[in-house]
């Protein structure tokens, strides 16, 4: 187990830089992926978004790190349809074997999906991201980090502790964790005796979003227990530093988000 | 079983050395945890066997003693050196083949104890009984704990040994021990309650706090020598109130149905053949169906016995304890910001989730699985009278704002609303008038008023960054509503508009901050989808000349989550606000900026401790708190609020009149 976790840390990797689809105006993303294809290397930070699956699965080779289940568009759709017509919608989309599976699996839970036990409807929300991501083969899947920092906010070991469970499920793709308070998961981590392979975060040179510190931050990437996966935000003229920062801290891998200037 | 063996070793120097009989069961467990916060005493726990058995006292600065109460010998080894000895210790079991074993224990058990008491010369013997021993009609239990009295009360005074007896009514209290626990745990999982018989008989549940400070107050305190104390708690009621206490605790509303008495009894009877692991035994039955006559007054003048109500006593056992050094906060409304609220005051240190409120009791289990862990009530007033937050945080649709609010101003409870204020300036005009007629500290969800950028933007224009400002253009845009929709949302009445009142709020919040509030008013609806606005364009000119234009819609393609954007242009450049960064562009460098483009990323913002939700919510929270605790601060007033609702209210008008008008 040791060498396993020791192979997953931040140590021995070559530092790579991906591109994190978000933000980007519907329409664009297409465009987007195409002219940054070759500078991110093929390595993608994506939600499970629909125009960003179709432009990287049109390209022969990629690397994906996926962001599940995409809370806001859950939310979105259930304003838009409702919650029977988006339950109706997203199961129309699966195919039967895929409707067959998923029946058998929650049959003895369809009770609490429908009281909306977050427990019981994770995995199923995370299945359904899963079928739309796996055309494009993610490597690891972060659970969003509206889901996580709920959870930690909450002191909801179950939750937590039921998606890394999944890893069963997924074992050709790695669970990890999404959050904006690293530092706190981290302790909570400890706390709830759960181990996660990787936690994807927010680094950047100024400090933001790098809680409850930036120096805490840097301090967990210098002695890691498991792969620290930065994000940041910036601009094409910004860029070159942030990477350079996140370099220097002995991150090994992090995706940038290219803003407009 | 004679074998004695002390595992742990008190280093403590105390006065009172005490051993407790039965300390690993559930008046044992909170009676250990009561002593040790007593330096006084010095605890020895008996228990039976092994350290599997030692339950919650394990681990604790307690002496461990192997032995049993049956073993004279191991009762007098556990006695040496003792003061006190609490007695507890007693058989409950219902098979018929352990009547023999209840003997034994309840009866033959209390006989060692005293003897052992008279081998070490124990000064004070407490002997916890029950109300059972009073009842016509006893059980295996009942009467054997009356037998164990008559032998304690029969203690000849000459050999020094002075006792006390005590006799709880139903004992309840947080943990998976003990008949109310099975109580419970039966309420809520079964989908309908069976309550034996009419129900209409009374009881006195005391709660297990209230027995255990009573059993520390009696160690040693001569008034209580040869006397029998009855203890029950602060609220006599009838089952039925008693089940939907609980149901009202646990936020349940599951029907109840009525079984005959001799039904349940016979049913329990045959159980008790097979198993010995049923929820409620016979002797229980005949507990709840026979009133005993109870008497605290000589309890009370003895050693001020006090007992909390059942409904305090339940919701603590249920919810946990509440803690009086922080603020009780309550969060009315369980919806998605209802949610993000409850779960920051969850994760706050400085405060406590004292109880949820919506008129949705299905959001309950949803609620529960995000473990926000409070009681839930789906009556309002129920649940601010019983629950007396310190505070509340209120998110519901703005046409119930007004009627919540002034339910919350009449018990002087300080709130912070979500926005919009109302649904109506009306509306908003009437709760601006409750809350500062009480003085109440009171606060509106504009988040955006709390965050560094929207301060950073202040500070520009007051350093005059920009020169003379002459206008500006904003914009408030999401893909949310592209074809007819349902819900409260999109109901004029309930929502009290569309997207102006729900998103375009925010913008209006920004430029009444930056500006304050403009002369006069015009403004353009659309509505393809909806009976209320999907999109408007919005004019607004100030006294001294600054002209501003608004466009918000909720039925723009291309936006995934709401986008908000302001630019300001003044005589000297201009400044775009975006929710990620803030633009300058000046014809001369101005206030530590040079000519040219600084662009001002949210990076460069300082950083919240913690986030949820998104920029602006945590630091909200904890400023509403931080008020509410110093009685005064920094917020987004009620008057801010009035004032963005006289905008929102310009706004219709406007429409409905075709012409500008003035705010």
């Amino acid at each position: 187990m040791k060498s396993t976790r020791d192979s997953q840390k931040n140590t021995g990797e070559t530092f790579t830089v991906g591109l994190f689809v978000d933000g980007a105006r519907e329409g664009t993303k297409k465009a987007l992926i195409k002219k940054e294809y070759v500078a991110s290397r093929g390595s993608f930070l994506v939600f499970n978004d629909a125009e960003a699956i179709a432009a990287i699965d049109s390209h022969f080779m990629s690397e994906v790190y996926a962001i599940v289940p995409d809370v806001s568009r859950y939310v979105r759709d259930m304003t838009k349809f409702g919650p029977v017509k988006m339950g109706m919608l997203k199961l129309r989309s699966l195919g039967v074997l895929e409707l067959i599976k998923l029946g058998a699996r929650h049959v003895w839970d369809v009770r609490a999906v429908l009281k909306q036990d977050m427990v019981k409807v994770l995995p199923i929300l995370v299945h359904l991201d899963y079928l739309e991501l796996k055309k494009v083969h993610p490597t690891k899947m972060f659970l969003h980090y509206q889901m996580t920092d709920l959870a930690l906010a909450n002191n909801n070991r179950a939750l937590i502790a039921c998606y890394l469970g999944l890893k069963k499920r997924y074992s050709h793709c790695e669970l990890g964790l999404m959050t904006k308070n690293l530092t706190l998961l981290e302790e909570k981590l400890r706390e709830w005796d759960l181990y996660a392979p990787s936690v994807l975060a927010p680094f950047q040179s100024t400090g933001y979003g790098m809680r409850t510190s930036q120096k805490k931050c840097e301090g967990l990437v210098k002695v890691p227990l498991r792969q620290y996966v930065a994000y940041t935000y910036a601009t094409a003229a910004r860029k070159m530093g942030e990477v350079a920062y996140l370099k220097k801290i002995g991150i090994k891998k992090a995706f940038v988000c290219l803003r407009e200037e | 079983m004679a074998t004695l063996s002390i595992q742990k070793s008190n280093t403590s120097k105390p006065s009172i050395h005490v051993l407790i009989t039965g300390a690993n069961g559930f008046i044992g467990q909170a009676l250990v945890l009561e002593l040790l916060q007593d330096a006084r005493f010095s605890i020895r726990a008996m228990v039976r066997q092994n350290k599997s058995k030692k339950g919650n006292v394990s681990g604790l600065n307690v002496s461990y003693v192997i032995g049993d109460v049956t073993d004279l010998s191991s009762c007098i080894a556990a006695t040496k050196g003792v003061d006190v000895v609490y007695h507890l210790a007693a058989k409950t079991s219902e098979k018929p083949s352990e009547t023999a074993a209840s003997y034994a224990i309840n009866v033959g058990g209390t006989k060692n104890i005293i003897s052992a008491c008279l081998v070490n010369k124990v000064k004070h013997l407490v002997v916890v009984s029950s109300q059972s021993t009073k009842r016509a009609r006893r059980g295996a239990y009942g009467e054997t704990k009356r037998l164990a009295d008559l032998e304690v009360e029969g203690i000849p005074a000459a050999k020094g040994l002075k006792y006390t007896i005590v006799k709880p009514t139903l004992v309840y209290g947080p943990g998976s021990k003990g008949l109310f626990s099975n109580v419970l745990k039966l309420v809520e999982k079964l989908p309908i309650i069976p309550i034996v018989g009419s129900g209409n008989y009374k009881m006195q549940p005391v709660h297990v706090d209230d027995v255990v400070v009573a059993l520390r107050s009696i160690a040693l305190n001569s008034a209580t020598y040869g006397k029998t104390y009855d203890l029950a708690g602060g609220t006599r009621l009838t089952f039925n109130s008693l089940i939907s206490t609980i149901q009202r605790v646990l936020g349940t509303s599951k029907k109840v149905v009525h079984v005959p008495y001799r039904l349940v009894y016979s049913g329990i009877k045959g159980m008790s053949l097979v198993t010995s692991k049923i929820p409620v035994t016979t002797d229980n039955l005949l507990g709840l169906m026979q009133e005993t006559s109870i008497s605290l007054t000589s309890a009370q003048e003895d050693f001020g016995f006090t007992s909390r109500s059942f409904f305090d006593g339940m919701t603590q056992s249920v919810w946990g304890r509440r803690d009086s050094s922080k603020i009780q906060v309550g969060i009315i409304g369980l919806g998605k910001m209802g949610l993000l609220h409850a779960s920051l005051v969850n994760h706050m240190d400085s405060t406590q989730l004292c109880g949820v409120f919506d008129v949705n009791t299905k959001v309950r289990s949803q609620i529960r699985s995000l473990h926000i862990h409070a009681p839930f009530y789906s009556n309002l007033a129920l649940f601010l009278d019983e629950v007396k937050p310190d505070a509340v945080i209120i998110s519901i649709p703005p046409a119930f704002t007004l009627p919540t609010i002034r339910e919350v101003v009449k018990r002087g409870i300080p709130f912070l609303v979500e926005k919009p204020l109302a649904d109506s300036l009306e509306h908003a005009s009437e709760i601006v008038a409750l809350a500062s007629e009480k003085k109440l500290i009171a606060a509106v969800g504009f988040m955006q008023g709390y965050t560094s950028r929207v301060g950073l933007v202040v500070r520009l224009l007051e350093k005059g960054v920009l020169g003379t400002v002459e206008s500006f253009e904003g914009t408030a845009y999401v893909t949310q509503v592209l074809s007819r929709k349902k819900g409260w949302r999109y109901d004029k009445k309930t929502a009290g508009g569309g997207c102006v009142s729900l998103h375009g709020t925010h913008l209006l919040y920004l430029m009444y901050r930056l500006f304050g509030l403009p002369a006069k008013v015009g403004s353009t609806l659309e509505f393809p989808y909806s009976e209320v606005e999907d999109k408007a364009a919005i004019s607004c000119s100030y006294k001294n000349g600054v002209k501003g234009k608004l466009r918000v819609s909720w039925s723009e393609k291309g936006f995934s989550k709401l986008t908000i954007g302001l630019t300001v242009i003044g005589k000297n450049g201009s400044m775009r606000v975006e929710d990620d960064q803030v633009i300058v562009d000046l014809k001369t460098g101005s206030g530590g900026y040079s000519a040219g483009r600084t662009v001002i990323c949210r990076e460069e913002f300082e950083s919240c401790e913690f986030e949820l939700g998104g920029d602006g919510y945590y630091q909200e929270d904890v400023a509403f708190v931080n008020a509410v605790r110093a009685k005064g601060g920094d917020l987004v007033t009620l008057q801010d609020g009035f004032n963005v609702q006289k905008l929102l209210d310009a706004v219709y008008k406007s429409h409905a009149l075709k012409k500008e008008v003035k705010v």
